[in-house]
């Protein structure tokens, strides 16, 4: 590899600008899964029937519905019917509430949401079952969680195919595209720092052509695979990335249509951000909403998808970032890419260099090193180091084009090869068979993929253990948030739950007349509320009241109350140099 | 194997015994095994999948949207 020289320009520490704040990097996480009923025959399809039959087996809160208006127009009566009585077969299930634009709270893209013991959550999005996994500081903790989720996942699909009349299948997959052009996504979600936001979209241009550089190129380790293009992409028999067809734009807000390489959606999820009652916490962080890649189900995909984007990210945060590295037309370039699965294309950079994804991997490796080396890393993402060396692994395997060790790591090559035996067992079959595109969607079946297949047979590589999924199955991480709201959502009678979301609790109580009186926890801080921080309010003779008496917020009072449960509220703040960090008040 | 990496311990069979490796330090019995085991649990698969109706489950398939 080629030595590399400096970057070209460290913002902040060559105009005099304050040094830059960082924060840890911590993740969230949300997959729409492909959800359908066989034997079931409908006009506008099966996946609200089968996302609504899934979404009934999960345990959560608040209970069902609680707290929206009932609508009584025929798709939202079918839509509660769907989910109280379970099976039916009003065609209206799949239609929009009628009653919309006039006061209906229906909403398409998040519906029936409940918050699990876990921390995360699962809710209905366009008809798709949507899976949240809780925030996480770790890409070790994001593959174990994520596979957590998938096999709440897996059991709500048995319990409910369970229930079906005979005949009729709930198939869900794990992935994201159906072959004739709907794409449907596996986000990621970035704590970075409002700065950092405000650099990559509204201040520094370099930033995000980095960002999008990276991520075009990175799908050589993060696709799932799939036969075929959509999309008005020219023709190809395989490629690497379920999503790279569906990019049309560098930079946008929308997910559903026109989608941009990088979402600039700006949801704290940290509280308020405007009006009085603004959240100091919203004023300082930010969250990046990355909708750009694949579901991956191997271990090492999914580790390199998270712990290489939270150290670019750091890279970003700290403006070290090497403008050197822009691409000239990076949305052209990932569908190009993608489309040779060979990993011969060569896309151009901006400065008239032509290089594979693979060649353009290893320079932000070498970039990345370094900055790991100086320190960078520190403190914001957990193991930086191995996560750079099961990169260089991986991109070194990926140059030799060792696709039986690669196999064991990336799900788009794994895929791969088990459609290229079937082609070799079954001669007579072509890509355009519709057997092999089977294959191709049974990879990720939820119940019998071939991915499960494979990874039983110790034919993948594993980074987290059994009992580590299975832990995250119940279990809310314990160095984030979400193991205050899954202690919270424990020791709640479950209607005592009004509402709940990412940043807060509301909770109905029985007030000293007659009518209830409410109590919010705010969770503003995502790095905040820990087990450490937290665990002295969960004894085991708490009662619901008594912790809410510690933690929540009177509505006229700002979140931060009081130096008691300052430690719940307080950021892991790291400001300045590396070199220098302290960690208040935590450490 | 990367440091972060393990075997499934509950699942994967001993490499067999064999030369020590390549020129590069690789253990080739290890990687014909590994080969050998894909195929293996390829063809199962695919058997399995291939016996139903392709065509009937691709229709199915279809979503509407997302994001």
């Amino acid at each position: 590899m080629n030595p590399m020289p400096a970057p070209n320009c460290q913002a902040g520490s060559h105009n005099g600008d304050p040094p830059h704040p960082r924060l840890p990097k911590l993740c969230g996480a949300d997959f729409e899964l492909g959800n359908l009923v066989l034997g079931v025959d409908q006009p506008k399809g099966t996946c609200a029937l089968a996302s609504h039959l899934l979404l009934r087996e999960f345990v959560g809160l608040p209970l069902a519905l609680k707290g929206h208006s009932v609508c009584y127009c025929q798709a939202c009566t079918a839509r509660r019917r769907a989910l109280e009585d379970g099976y039916t077969s009003a065609e209206f299930l799949g239609e929009e509430c009628s009653m919309t634009k006039s006061g209906s709270d229906y909403n398409a893209q998040d519906w029936a949401r409940k918050f699990l013991n876990n921390g995360g959550c699962a809710y209905i999005d366009l008809d798709h079952l949507e899976l949240c996994i809780p925030e996480v500081l770790s890409a070790h903790d994001h593959v174990a969680a994520s596979h957590a989720m998938l096999r709440n996942a897996r059991a709500a699909l048995q319990t409910a195919n369970a229930r079906l009349p005979e005949g009729k299948k709930i198939v869900a997959l794990a992935n994201n595209s159906d072959g004739q052009g709907h794409s449907y996504g596996s986000h990621l979600n970035f704590l970075l720092t409002r700065r950092a936001w405000s650099d990559l979209f509204e201040r520094r241009l370099q930033h995000l052509l980095f960002l999008a550089a990276y991520q075009a190129s990175s799908i050589v380790f993060t696709g799932q695979g799939k036969i075929g293009a959509e999309n008005n992409r020219p023709p190809v028999h395989y490629q690497i990335s379920q999503r790279a067809d569906f990019f049309e734009v560098l930079l946008g807000s929308q997910t559903t249509w026109n989608r941009p390489l990088i979402n600039s959606r700006d949801e704290a999820l940290c509280g308020q951000w405007y009006g009085a009652n603004a959240s100091p916490d919203s004023a300082d962080k930010a969250r990046l909403h990355v909708i750009f890649y694949d579901q991956t189900l191997c271990h090492t995909a999914s580790l390199l998808k998270v712990g290489v984007m939270q150290i670019i990210l750091a890279m970003i945060e700290a403006g070290h970032v090497r403008t050197s590295l822009a691409m000239d037309d990076p949305v052209d370039a990932v569908w190009q890419w993608s489309h040779d699965p060979t990993l011969h294309r060569r896309a151009r950079l901006a400065d008239g260099r032509c290089l594979t994804a693979v060649e353009l991997q290893l320079i932000f490796w070498e970039e990345t090193q370094r900055f790991v080396a100086d320190g960078g890393c520190a403190d914001i993402v957990p193991d930086a180091p191995q996560i750079l060396q099961l990169w260089l692994d991986t991109l070194c395997e990926l140059r030799a084009r060792d696709f039986v060790a690669l196999a064991r790591r990336l799900d788009w090559v794994l895929k791969l090869q088990i459609l290229q035996r079937a082609r070799q067992q079954r001669p007579s079959l072509n890509w355009s068979s519709p057997e092999l595109k089977h294959l191709d969607f049974m990879y990720a079946s939820l119940e019998d993929g071939l991915y499960w297949n494979f990874e039983g047979g110790g034919l993948v590589n594993t980074l987290v253990t059994n009992e580590e999924i299975e832990h995250f199955r119940n279990e809310p991480p314990e160095d984030t948030r979400a193991w205050t709201r899954g202690m919270l959502l424990r020791l709640a009678e479950p209607q005592q739950v009004e509402r709940v979301d990412w940043d807060s609790i509301t909770f109905s109580l029985k007030g000293d007349h007659y009518w209830p009186r409410e109590s919010v926890v705010k969770l503003t801080n995502p790095i905040g509320f820990t087990r450490t921080a937290s665990q002295r309010v969960f004894q085991p003779s708490t009662t619901l009241e008594e912790a809410l008496a510690i933690l929540a917020t009177p509505p006229d009072k700002p979140a931060i109350l009081s130096p008691a449960n300052e430690a719940m509220h307080e950021p892991i703040r790291i400001e300045g140099d590396p070199h220098e960090s302290t960690r208040t008040p935590q450490s | 194997m990367n440091q972060l990496e393990r075997p499934n311990p509950e699942n994967q069979s001993s490499p067999a015994p064999g030369p020590a490796g390549g020129p590069d330090g690789t253990n080739l019995n290890a990687i014909r095994q590994t080969a050998a085991g894909m195929l293996a649990a390829a063809d199962d698969a695919i058997s399995r999948v291939l016996s139903g109706d392709s065509q009937a489950f691709n229709a199915a398939a279809r979503q509407e949207g997302g994001q």
